[in-house]
């Protein structure tokens, strides 16, 4: 084996277990996160459909189409229903062969479906009573007949002689519904569906407000970089200098890194609790604020309201990361190379001055770091949000408690679509940071 | 060497606390009311910080008629130790570790296991991306800094069926796995600037000696990577100790909660008592919490060193 190709091999010995690792985790995933957000899979079964699953449904709408339903199980009809739902369609349901009959020739349907599960004979005879109708009669008489079953027993070829034009078998499976469906539907009923339309119903949707849940993300990485880093920046400063004490301010200001963020927010939680003081059930910060003065009604500020939870999420962030990020500053403070320090004070600037021209300019690199931290910390915030606000924040979004929400509700393409928004909120911001903190030099 | 690595951040703030102070203070006095005022600035802070800890501690001592009623903030009247006994014990079956327990115990294997299986990987790879000569070695570098603006978040859904589909929900595999990988990129970012301290002269003496790739590594390298090791740790912990989304949604059954989830579900939503639920939050916090008082100088050394180092 010559030596060019033995260090190949150790390259890539050496690289695989990242590299497996990294792709399988995250850059595979991220990928499938990418392709399901164009699909309309809303419905899609958590057992697992990663590639290619024989319940792929079909991508169609046709608000304006009219369907019939003959169906004995009411079940079957739910669920019925909840296919139809992501169509648009809005079927009419009927439990028996009479009022099939009766239905069909009041109301120009443009689909008639059939259980021949349920129905039984019944199937075959309302279709010949049907066709046996006048023209003028049966107001019906162009729809497109469909028998279906439940669980695929029935012998397709009966029905099909029998007058019916299609038959699906299975029709709860929704794969060969959907099929019949979209040769029975008038196809300028057919609307299509844009591959974007996961992305635009986030945002358009009434319960899905994705719009208010970017923005309080983004209310909350400005009062980050804004509020957080400054305070953060302050005490590195001070602290790198090097006054008495400075051991133990670093360990006291950094301990609460090391808390469970969900501890945290139980605590905050508990210390901002609203209750009542009149039946002794107020929380700790309610009841400071009416000793001096500031609350004068029984009744304390909701803290953990829609109004204000997002403030007290914010101010429960501050207690837990201003630590963490003062601690990276801290340690871009002190790679100040002390003779720099100790020039400008003989030049005569004052501790303010060399601050301000010497050490922040310096640890500049640190605190891009320190920002962007913050910013991709704000946008991915979760953990403080459902414990703090756990009924509430349905009202109080944001986009990683939306998601896991929609998630939760079986609708993944919505779910996918936020998560790539996200995705590339962060990038986007991360590509700001860099330029901002680029131009400077 | 390695000794000399290790106590650089140390010694380095200890030589610029001592230089700093008088010198200094010679050229410029700064003055003794802005002085004062700093003073009285860190020592509020420090009591924000301090006090929801204190208030935590004292309310899982008392009961509601304290915590709520006309007690808020002082030491319990009555110390009611039973609610610890009741936090221990809530939830807890025939035969079983106390809940707690359980979780604590869930979450250190985790972290555990995340944190080895990261150093191991993210030390090899560093050594295959800067010490190797290779074509494409910057490419794969990139590839593993998009790690660091990727949110956890956005391969959840489809780890998730790739994970129910594996059967591997409830166990300790899937988390460990992936908090690994997303541990991995900073990991390998705080190795590379580890690693380019180390002179390749070390390398190059050692392949005269006769050592292979894989000795060099094992013997070499890995030795002298020890100081980068304890800050991936501390990094890769804070992490994995903390999430809750992919420990929420993975490992859901009681038996494989991590202490973030069990904590979260163990009293429901709308407990009455809160001192029990004080109780809990304190164990939990109790061992972190000594363990930083043992060794805060070490884990905020290790923990600025990453800063600096990446």
């Amino acid at each position: 084996m010559n030596k060019n190709a033995k260090n190949r091999i150790n390259v890539i010995l050496f690289l695989l277990p990242a590299l497996i690792l990294f792709v399988s985790i995250i850059i595979l995933p991220i990928f499938y996160t990418g392709y399901f957000s164009f699909t309309d899979r809303k419905e899609m079964s958590a057992e697992g459909h990663l590639l290619g699953s024989k319940k792929k449904h079909t991508s169609y709408r046709a608000p304006g189409v009219k369907v019939l339903v003959a169906e004995g199980d009411y079940d079957a009809q739910a669920k019925l229903e909840e296919i139809f739902r992501n169509t648009r369609i809005k079927p009419d349901f009927v439990e028996n062969g009479t009022s099939l009959v009766k239905k069909a020739s009041a109301i120009a349907y443009d689909c008639i479906l059939v259980d021949v599960s349920s129905l039984g004979s019944d199937a075959l005879g309302s279709i010949e009573k049907l066709k046996a109708l006048g023209s003028d009669e049966n107001a019906c008489k162009d729809a497109t007949m469909i028998a279906y079953d439940l669980d695929g027993s029935a012998n397709e070829d009966t029905y099909l002689n029998g007058g019916y034009d299609l038959f699906a078998a299975e029709a709860l499976d929704g794969s060969d519904l959907d099929d019949c469906m979209l040769k029975a539907i008038p196809e300028d009923k057919i609307e299509k569906i844009s591959i974007i339309d996961n992305y635009i119903s986030i945002f358009k949707e009434e319960y899905a407000i994705f719009g208010t849940a970017i923005k309080n993300a983004l209310i909350l990485a400005v009062l980050s970089v804004f509020i957080q880093l400054p305070l953060a920046l302050g005490l590195a400063l001070v602290l790198g200098k090097g006054i008495k004490g400075e051991r133990g301010f670093l360990s006291i200001y950094f301990f609460p890194v090391l808390i469970s963020t969900v501890i945290i927010g139980k605590l905050w939680m508990y210390i901002l609790y609203a209750g009542n003081a009149s039946d002794f059930t107020d929380g700790l910060l309610n009841t400071l604020l009416r000793g001096i003065g500031i609350i004068k009604s029984d009744n304390g500020i909701p803290w953990l309201s829609k109004t204000y939870g997002l403030g007290s999420v914010f101010v429960a962030t501050l207690w837990q990361y201003v630590g963490y990020h003062m601690l990276l500053l801290y340690a871009g403070v002190k790679s100040v190379p002390i003779d720099m320090r100790e020039a400008a004070m003989l030049d005569g600037a004052s501790e303010g001055q060399v601050n301000r021209f010497i050490v922040i300019p310096y640890m500049k690199p640190v605190i891009k770091v320190s920002v962007i931290f913050a910013i991709t910390g704000s946008l991915k915030s979760y953990d403080l949000f459902t414990v703090m606000l756990n009924d509430v924040v349905r009202n109080v979004p944001v986009p990683t408690t939306k998601m896991v929400e929609f998630m939760l509700n079986d609708r993944y393409a919505q779910a996918c679509a936020m998560s790539v928004i996200l995705i590339a909120l962060c990038f986007v911001f991360a590509l700001i940071v860099d330029l901002c903190f680029g131009k400077e030099d | 060497m390695a000794e000399n690595n290790e106590k650089k951040p140390l010694s380095v703030s200890a030589t610029l606390a001592a230089n700093s102070g008088p010198q200094i203070e010679m050229v410029k006095k700064t003055n003794p009311i802005f002085k004062v005022l700093t003073y009285i600035g860190l020592v509020v802070w420090a009591v924000i910080n301090l006090f929801p800890v204190y208030y935590l501690i004292t309310f899982s001592l008392k009961d509601n008629s304290e915590v709520l009623g006309d007690n808020k903030i002082g030491l319990p009247r009555q110390w009611l130790w039973s609610n610890y006994v009741e936090a221990w014990t809530s939830g807890r079956l025939e035969g079983e570790l106390p809940p707690i327990l359980r979780y604590f115990l869930n979450s250190i294997i985790i972290a555990v296991f995340t944190i080895l299986l990261t150093l191991l990987v993210a030390v090899m790879a560093t050594y295959a991306l800067t010490r190797l000569r290779w074509k494409g070695r910057g490419t794969v570098n990139k590839l593993f800094m998009l790690g660091l603006t990727i949110p956890i978040h956005a391969s959840l859904l489809p780890l998730f069926l790739a994970v129910s589909r594996l059967h591997l929900t409830n166990g300790y595999l899937a988390l460990v796995l992936s908090y690994s990988a997303f541990a991995l990129s900073m990991a390998i970012l705080i190795c590379t600037g580890f690693m380019s301290d180390i002179p390749i002269e070390l390398d190059e003496a050692a392949y005269i000696d006769g050592c292979g790739t894989w000795g060099t590594f094992f013997k070499i390298i890995m030795p002298l990577m020890r100081p980068a090791l304890s800050t991936i740790g501390i990094y890769t912990f804070l992490q994995s100790w903390n999430e809750l989304l992919f420990a929420s949604i993975f490992n859901s059954g009681k038996a494989y909660r991590t202490l973030p989830y069990g904590i979260s579900m163990l009293f429901g939503t709308h407990t009455t008592e809160w001192g029990p639920v004080g109780a809990g939050l304190t164990i939990a916090t109790l061992p972190t919490l000594l363990v930083y008082v043992f060794l805060s100088g070490k884990i905020q050394a290790s923990f600025m060193a990453g800063a600096v180092k990446g």
